[in-house]
């Protein structure tokens, strides 16, 4: 009797050990500093989380179907030096583009972050789908061309390479504005956030495509004989990929109101990591919105409680590498055990 | 289009594909254990040796 009640706790811990890494994360934290638990942080890590979030829900996509992408950061830093530099306050002197000297509407470099983000994302989808490169060799080819484009494009101002920086107060405004809700400030990122992952979940819960995507991910030969067009649904989970890339470049940049060359360093990283904490397989086939979501959250949540605490930052590289090794130990453990 | 001969090798080939790549994974689910048990052990460590080191 004790052994099977033994043998149940040790499956649970086994099966939900990140959660308990998290809750030793949060007791230690409060231990130290009391006040870390509070409305404000909360609001602040879910007002962090969400672009990372925006970026994962199209990695998780790729993940689903046995792909990946390692270009989604820069892809995310490309983009948003395009908003960045459209959006500069018109009062500026040293902005990227001069000419403009009436505020453009906001949908303009939004839409153009997108078009920038989807023209990568059909470089990676074509040579997925058509040349049969591995996901992994054409996203880490494209991330270079994004990279290089960035450095370019950041280079190529009047003054030499400087942060794409002063950016349209109204810009600030729609991106880093909250609503007061008394106990708590809520962030509209979280309300992008909360739309795009709705979007999402409709796509990959509701519509033909996402179901395609699930059938490409368990079994690609399977769902070809079945009549789905591998082809053209993997170029639509890549395209929707690019316009959750653009509106995450869009926010980032207003986030963060400086666009450098570094902007989406490893952000990629994080997007992935989030994935494979939050339960989507890379065997294909298994995921869900709401655990990306948690994926994306628990990472936040340790970074900025570390962060918080003023620990050396080396030590979050460390335990990131470390939880994404036992996140995926857990994943083959359930398929295992199962077997 | 693909011919009636191509459908068939098509599908047989996609009858003879597993649905998931861990199933040939050869490894013991102990060994698993160990890693995730381990592997949090030195999560738990390191935050708190990072939290409390300093102090």
């Amino acid at each position: 009797m004790a052994d099977t009640e033994s043998a149940k706790w040790k499956e649970w811990f086994l099966n939900y050990s990140l959660y308990v890494i998290l809750g030793v994360l949060i007791i230690a934290v409060v231990v130290k500093e009391p006040s870390f638990l509070s409305f404000n942080n909360f609001s602040k890590i879910m007002a962090q989380a969400s672009t990372r979030g925006i970026l994962a829900l199209g990695v998780a996509g790729m993940i689903v179907y046995t792909g990946t992408d390692l270009s989604a950061g820069r892809i995310l830093g490309c983009a948003a030096a395009v908003s960045a530099s459209l959006l500069q306050s018109v009062t500026y002197a040293s902005r990227m583009y001069p000419n403009i000297t009436e505020p453009l509407p906001m949908i303009v470099p939004l839409i153009l972050a997108i078009i920038v983000s989807m023209m990568f994302c059909c470089i990676n989808a074509f040579g997925i789908s058509i040349l049969k490169m591995h996901a992994f060799i054409i996203s880490l080819g494209t991330q270079l061309i994004a990279y290089g484009t960035l450095c370019l494009y950041i280079d190529s101002q009047k003054n030499g390479a400087q942060p794409l920086a002063s950016l349209d107060p109204r810009y600030i405004g729609i991106v880093n504005g909250h609503f007061d809700l008394g106990f708590m400030q809520l962030p509209y990122l979280v309300i992008y956030l909360v739309i795009c992952s709705a979007f999402m979940w409709v796509i990959w819960n509701k519509t033909t495509t996402g179901k395609n995507m699930f059938a490409i991910g368990g079994n690609a030969e399977a769902a070809a004989v079945s009549g789905v067009n591998v082809t053209k649904n993997i170029f639509c989970v890549y395209l929707i990929a690019g316009v959750l890339y653009g509106i995450a470049a869009f926010l980032e940049a207003g986030r963060v109101q400086s666009v450098t060359t570094a902007t989406g360093l490893n952000y990629d990283l994080d997007a992935i990591s989030g994935c494979v904490i939050g339960g989507v397989s890379f065997t294909g086939g298994v995921g869900t919105i709401p655990g990306v979501l948690i994926g994306v959250i628990i990472l936040q949540v340790i970074n900025y409680s570390l962060y918080y605490l003023n620990v050396n930052a080396y030590y979050q590289y460390i335990i990131k590498g470390l939880i994404i090794i036992v996140a995926v130990a857990i994943d083959v453990r359930k398929y295992i055990a199962k077997k | 289009m693909q011919s009636e001969e191509e459908t068939e090798k098509l599908k047989a080939r996609a009858r003879g594909i597993r649905r998931n790549p861990y199933e040939n994974i050869n490894v013991s689910l102990r060994t698993l254990d160990i890693v995730i048990a381990a592997g949090s052990a030195a999560i738990i460590i390191l935050l708190l040796l990072g939290i409390f080191g300093g102090s």
